[in-house]
């Protein structure tokens, strides 16, 4: 997959800024010790990856450090960074690998039971979810997002997931990668993509009928 | 790639969740599309299935992205600059260090090559013929004094003696540079009524010489020699030279003070011959007694054996005699 696909099926929320080089024209200038280069690739990047951080880890902070060590460990790696891969691919496979030791080594989200979570959504909320899911028509996204306190409920849900099926929903659904990038991105088989991502969906449809309750 | 340990045991209604979150993503082949489409079609219950998963993706992709904070970009930026620093600290060390290798390449090429050079010259200067280094000499020759210094001793002349007996004379002077071994290249040549004699010889044949014709000089009617025959334009003339003159003169260190010393006598000599009631005979014979030329031995007519001839370095007189009635 080239580089250039890496907008393919972006999600509509994630930035868009216009950098008229390609990631391999920046990389090169960067490995020729071009600085503003290097800070190109980290506008261009900085936010989608801080945003699928902070999906898998859930914490601000620990997303902001992920980040920030992410781009760190691209720079001192960047010379030996042989494109076999493009740059994004490269990078978000360093931040989710980050992400993911980071929550498997401090345990950061405790597994928390359905009842308990269901015990976070007040009425309003419940009944908000229980339209949303009871609705026959298709669902929006746009129309979604007008609603604050679905999106809350859907980020609350999603810590309900193990941390590899959050990072492959996450990197599905809101970074908008297609299944073989996040093959790529995790190291993984892409039949492995698909049997998780769908675990996950049906964990989270599961987790979301519960909340409703 | 890692297999997914849980992948074997995926039940039927997990490989139709499979399917259709694959046709919810778009991520199926036409004919698994196509089937998918089929099932929905006659399936309320996958329907109702799809538009779950529907919700569930529309839900997650609903949510708004989170910016990273400033301090992010900030912090990264100072980890930039930080490490532009040491590249360029790097550069400039390298840079520093080649410039630093270079000179000190430059300097050992330069040590070696003035060793070498100096190596050379005492080489040459051991090895050299000195022809090598005379040669140049001959063609340097634009600053030539007009009044060349000949080296110490040598000489150059001729001797013109009028004589009523040149039998005598002659037999006299041949007898001398035939015993003495002396150089003659002339070899007595006879030219209507003169006898000429190219001597080469050193200062002891030359005493020789002398003193044989000292001997002889009673007989002479006139004695001329004349200094620097070899210099063009520089030749000086002495008119009533003695014995003693011509070897005065011979001895002096280099050919300006024969000259100068060949003007006095040939000035004395002049004034003497005009001196009334002398003649230039007279003026010869005037003081034989301070003659200093010594007299060679007469060992007796059967002694003809020859001194061994001289190599040319030592013979630095060239004296030519030219005997005339």
């Amino acid at each position: 997959m080239t580089e250039a696909a890496n907008t393919d099926v972006r999600s509509p929320q994630a930035p868009e800024k216009h950098i008229s080089l390609g990631d391999a024209a920046l990389v090169e200038q960067c490995k020729k010790g071009d600085s503003m280069a290097m800070e190109r690739l980290i506008v261009k990047y900085q936010n989608r990856i801080y945003n699928v951080v902070l999906k898998i880890c859930a914490d601000p902070e620990d997303a902001a450090e992920l980040t920030q060590e992410t781009f760190v460990k691209v720079l001192q790696n960047l010379r030996k960074f042989e494109g076999r891969s493009g740059f994004y691919t490269w990078a978000f496979r360093i931040a989710v690998n980050l992400t993911l030791n980071h929550c498997q080594r401090g345990s950061r989200l405790s597994v928390r039971s359905l009842d308990a979570e269901q015990a976070q959504c007040d009425s309003s909320e419940r009944k908000v979810l229980k339209d949303y899911l009871s609705d026959d028509s298709s669902p929006d996204a746009a129309d979604v997002a007008q609603r604050k306190e679905l999106y809350e409920i859907a980020a609350r849900a999603l810590l309900k997931l193990d941390e590899s099926q959050r990072a492959v929903v996450t990197l599905r659904d809101i970074e908008g990668m297609s299944y073989a990038r996040i093959a790529e991105v995790l190291d993984i088989e892409i039949g492995t993509v698909r049997s998780r991502l769908s675990r996950a969906r049906s964990k989270l449809r599961d987790i979301l009928e519960a909340m409703s309750r | 790639m890692k297999k997914d340990p849980n992948m074997n045991a995926c039940s039927g209604e997990e490989r139709m969740d499979e399917l259709l979150n694959g046709y919810i993503d778009d991520e199926l082949g036409a004919r698994q599309h196509t089937e998918v489409e089929r099932l929905i079609a006659n399936d309320a219950q996958i329907r109702q299935r799809l538009r779950h998963l529907q919700k569930c993706k529309a839900l997650l992709g609903s949510m708004p992205c989170d910016d990273a904070p400033p301090r992010v970009l900030q912090g990264l930026q100072a980890s930039i600059a930080s490490t532009a620093r040491l590249h360029d600290q790097s550069s400039y060390n390298q840079r520093a260090g080649r410039i630093h290798l270079l000179a000190r390449k430059a300097l050992s090429a330069a040590a070696m090559l003035a060793l070498a050079a100096l190596l050379g010259a005492v080489i040459y200067t051991i090895l050299a013929p000195e022809t090598v280094t005379d040669a140049p000499r001959d063609f340097v020759k634009i600053d030539k004094p007009a009044n060349p210094v000949l080296p110490v001793l040598a000489f150059s002349g001729k001797l013109e003696l009028k004589t009523g007996y040149p039998a005598e004379v002659g037999a006299i002077i041949g007898a001398t540079i035939e015993e003495n071994g002396i150089s003659d290249s002339g070899e007595g040549i006879r030219e209507s009524n003169k006898r000429i004699h190219y001597l080469r010889c050193d200062r002891e044949d030359l005493n020789s010489v002398l003193a044989s014709l000292d001997a002889v000089w009673t007989r002479l009617d006139s004695a001329q020699m004349v200094l620097n025959t070899e210099v063009f334009g520089d030749e000086v003339a002495v008119d009533a030279v003695t014995t003693e003159q011509i070897a005065e003169i011979i001895d002096r260190d280099n050919n300006e003070e024969r000259v100068e010393l060949a003007k006095d006598f040939h000035l004395l000599n002049t004034i003497k011959q005009n001196m009334p009631g002398n003649t230039t005979l007279a003026a010869i014979q005037g003081e034989p007694a301070n003659a200093i030329i010594p007299k060679p031995i007469i060992t007796g007519g059967q002694n003809t054996a020859t001194k061994p001839a001289k190599p040319d370095a030592e013979r630095t007189i060239r004296l030519t005699i030219i005997l005339s009635r």
